[in-house]
């Protein structure tokens, strides 16, 4: 939970719930005085709407029209406990008019729907008009972390969880560009491949790597 | 050298800072308000404007994270909050983030903000207004903890604290705000991590921070004129601690006390004593003193502030135990006390 990828613009990501949220209004904030024109795009959870510092980063950026989007992948859950039994309502995308950011609710397991709504925001932030809320309702289909299922254990249930898995983004979206002609089916699996391969290299490269030395245990406790 | 007091000086460092470096900027509740952080940031808006001098709402954690983003993203922002106690909102973004920034990205992020905390005094402060946390914060790893005693110390080290790409929490003790000293026009900076020898002596270590060094040098006067010889350290930075300075100046006396502005448990004098215990435990001739807030919050009422906060008096007897004094040396001691008031700062009469 401590990757940082910055030469692809992945500031920052943190293993505390919403402590991103307001570092992405910094870097815009970074943006505007330094008129390098980035726009900042946070991504967190419906759990991340409950933390004091997610209303404080909207009225922050609200207040200073920060080129800043604000992403909530409402799954639902944080880790077993839905949504209904944590906020008074369903409502996170309406949750930012009270700071006048323009919030919307979208399907986000459908690809196009969500790559508009970005471009919308991220056009509008670039404008200087300010941040945008983008709720995109979604769902987890494993275990909270790590690679198994779940649903054994009781807290959700299996045919909503195939309800979802029906509506699969990738899936979905590959047969509508294949029914609109705008890819082949060989095209597909060529580009799935090509994925599978990357993924495997990865995978390889991380397994053949060297667990660290010891004496790199103390280093960059503080930047030189 | 012309004389500034510990605000001016303060305030000096923060506009050199902003005039060289166009990635300085500051922010905090109140730093373009009227009364400018009891003057220490007074005429910064108009001179550097409002993109670089800003108002923030009351949410101190969101705005630490505000500061960090805009660190990450290149910048070395300055953040001021008017008592020590507000940063404890800012715990999360303060401990979990900035402290980890570094070591979590792999040497490859730094956080280098610097965030400004006055200890309050006097007044009626109370207990949520005048707590001195520098011990919570040198616990933490990734964090640096500087408390300035001097003007010059205070503008030195703020500005090295700016330059430093590390999180920094600065400590400035209210009572200093109007003392007076030395301070060079120019820019300069005092070296985060290393104490000083303020006054050399023979019989006894006194090791201090922040306001309580000017309690030893009170000490000192009556201890002059009894004749013990007191060897006066200013530890300057918490963390990371010159161990060196205390090390070298306890194996010459062989006795120590420590005098700090926090309380007693697990404070920067524990830390202090543990190190010096380790590290030198064949040359202390005594055990070792603290002299330290008593485990209490701060009390509101006048005559109960006067009771709790240790100053010349305390750190005098402190001295005298670890020297083992009789009752002889003891009451001479007392006797050179007695013109002495437990503390010379004036009587602070607000508002806020």
């Amino acid at each position: 939970m401590q990757l940082v990828a910055p030469r692809v613009g992945l500031l920052c990501t943190s293993a505390l719930v919403g402590g991103t949220i307001p570092i992405a209004v910094g870097a815009a904030l970074a943006s505007k005085i330094d008129g390098s024109n980035r726009v900042a795009v946070i991504v967190f959870g419906d759990g991340g709407t409950e933390e004091g510092v997610f209303h404080e980063s909207m009225n922050f950026a609200s207040m200073k029209k920060l080129p800043v989007v604000f992403v909530c992948e409402n799954n639902f859950y944080a880790v077993y406990t839905h949504q209904s039994a944590r906020q008074c309502a369903d409502n996170i995308y309406q949750r930012a008019a009270s700071y006048l950011i323009p919030g919307v609710r979208i399907d986000g397991n459908d690809v196009l729907r969500v790559y508009n709504e970005a471009k919308k925001a991220v056009d509008r932030a670039r404008r200087g008009e300010g941040p945008t809320l983008i709720e995109c309702r979604t769902y987890r289909w494993l275990e909270h972390v790590g690679p198994h299922s779940d649903t054994h254990l009781g807290y959700r249930s299996e045919a909503v969880l195939q309800d979802w898995k029906a509506r699969c983004p990738v899936q979905s979206f590959k047969h509508k560009l294949v029914a609109e002609g705008a890819l082949s089916e060989k095209e597909t699996e060529e580009i799935k491949a090509e994925i599978i391969n990357e993924i495997e290299e990865a995978v390889a490269y991380a397994k053949k790597s060297p667990y660290p030395d010891v004496e790199e245990l103390g280093t960059a406790v503080y930047a030189p | 050298m012309r004389e500034l007091t510990y605000c001016q000086a303060i305030k000096e460092a923060l506009e050199q800072a902003m005039e060289k470096d166009h990635r300085v900027f500051l922010m905090g509740e109140g730093v373009d308000d009227p009364r400018a952080i009891f003057g220490s940031t007074k005429g910064l808006k108009e001179r550097f404007g409002a993109d670089r001098v800003f108002d923030i709402p009351l949410a101190e954690n969101g705005m630490t994270g505000v500061m960090i983003g805009a660190a990450l993203a290149g910048m070395r922002p300055v953040m001021t909050h008017q008592r020590l106690d507000f940063t404890l909102y800012a715990m999360d973004q303060i401990v979990n983030h900035a402290a980890k920034r570094s070591y979590a990205s792999g040497g490859s992020q730094c956080v280098p903000i610097t965030i400004r905390a006055i200890v309050g005094r006097g007044w009626g402060q109370g207990p949520q207004h005048s707590q001195s946390l520098q011990a919570l914060y040198s616990h933490v790893p990734g964090l640096k903890v500087v408390m300035p005693s001097t003007p010059y110390d205070v503008k030195g080290l703020l500005l090295a604290a700016i330059w430093d790409n590390n999180p920094v929490m600065f400590i400035e003790y209210r009572t200093l705000y109007d003392t007076i000293g030395g301070v060079p026009q120019e820019p300069y900076t005092v070296p985060i991590g290393q104490g000083v020898v303020r006054f050399a002596g023979t019989d006894v270590t006194i090791a201090a921070i922040s306001n309580m060094v000017l309690e030893a040098a009170r000490a000192k006067r009556v201890l002059d004129r009894v004749g013990i010889s007191t060897e006066i350290i200013d530890l300057r930075t918490s963390k990371p601690l010159d161990e060196a300075v205390v090390l070298n100046s306890v194996m010459k006396t062989g006795r120590l006390v420590i005098a700090d502005t926090g309380w007693r448990t697990c404070g920067v004098a524990a830390e202090v004593a543990a190190m010096v215990a380790e590290k030198c435990f064949k040359y202390l001739k005594a055990p070792i003193r603290r002299v330290t807030l008593p485990d209490i919050p701060t009390p509101t009422s006048r005559t109960l502030e006067e009771a709790y906060y240790p100053g010349s008096k305390d750190i005098a007897e402190a001295v005298c135990d670890v020297l083992e004094a009789g009752e002889k040396l003891k009451g001479a001691v007392r006797a050179a006390s007695q013109d002495f008031k437990q503390s010379a700062e004036k009587l602070f009469v607000g508002p806020f």
